[in-house]
């Protein structure tokens, strides 16, 4: 899972210390979201995204756009 | 200005090694770890202090040497395993899934370092009688067992809440 946490992080002037306070997790754990060696569980990808005033999945997406599975649509 | 969208060197933003191999924690100066060091430091002088009264003349076969080991090892280890499990619900999603993934693997290597002790400690006894070397090494097969009884349990009794 690919992600632009760290662009949103500098855009809002943060650090990885001061995101994962608000978070309530560690500085480690925001570093290993933004590195994407760490997806996140969804209630801290919604907990970031309110954060950041963001949708999830605008945060949050899949490597050109293919989680591995087929949508009804198709 | 500090530029916040650089990421910290991997040795920076990484846990503490000395704080996880030397004392079992993450290092994130909370308050909960620092309850569970300090319980954990108390429990291991109380520890220490049995050991050195245990090898104090005479004391081992004292009736209250009994007493004091009855009381002291296993009580005070399953109060810290209590303490840890305390400070691990204080651990975010990320710390909590290495602490899992930590047990997970002690599990494994748990059960087959002991079949494996105890296979060979058996074999290598096989010269004595059967009966006397076999309880000897029974433990460790038994240690195996429980481990491994005790994990079947939990799934069971963990699949249920989903």
């Amino acid at each position: 899972m690919k992600n632009d946490l760290r662009v949103l992080r500098a855009r809002h002037n943060l650090t990885q210390a001061e995101l994962a306070e608000r978070l309530g997790v560690s500085r480690q754990t925001v570093n290993a979201i933004e590195t994407e060696r760490y997806d996140p569980s969804l209630i801290l990808a919604f907990k970031i995204a309110a954060v950041f005033g963001q949708p999830v999945e605008k945060i949050f997406f899949a490597e050109n756009g293919n989680v591995g599975t087929r949508s009804f649509a198709e | 200005m500090t530029d916040n969208s650089q990421s910290q060197s991997p040795a920076q933003s990484r846990w503490p090694i000395s704080e996880m191999l030397m004392r079992g924690t993450f290092g994130t100066k909370t308050e909960a770890e620092h309850r569970y060091m300090t319980r954990s430091k108390i429990v291991g002088w109380v520890l220490l202090l049995w050991l050195l009264i245990g090898m104090l003349p005479g004391m081992l076969h004292h009736p209250a040497m009994r007493l004091i080991t009855l009381l002291l090892p296993a009580p005070l280890v399953t109060y810290i395993a209590w303490e840890k499990h305390r400070y691990f619900l204080t651990l975010d999603e990320l710390t909590r899934r290495i602490e899992m993934e930590g047990m997970a693997w002690a599990y494994a290597i748990g059960v087959l370092a002991s079949l494996w002790l105890g296979g060979i400690g058996y074999a290598l006894s096989l010269r004595w009688p059967l009966d006397q070397k076999f309880l000897a090494y029974a433990p460790f097969f038994l240690f195996g067992l429980l481990l491994a009884s005790v994990k079947g349990a939990y799934r069971y009794f963990a699949a249920r809440r989903y």
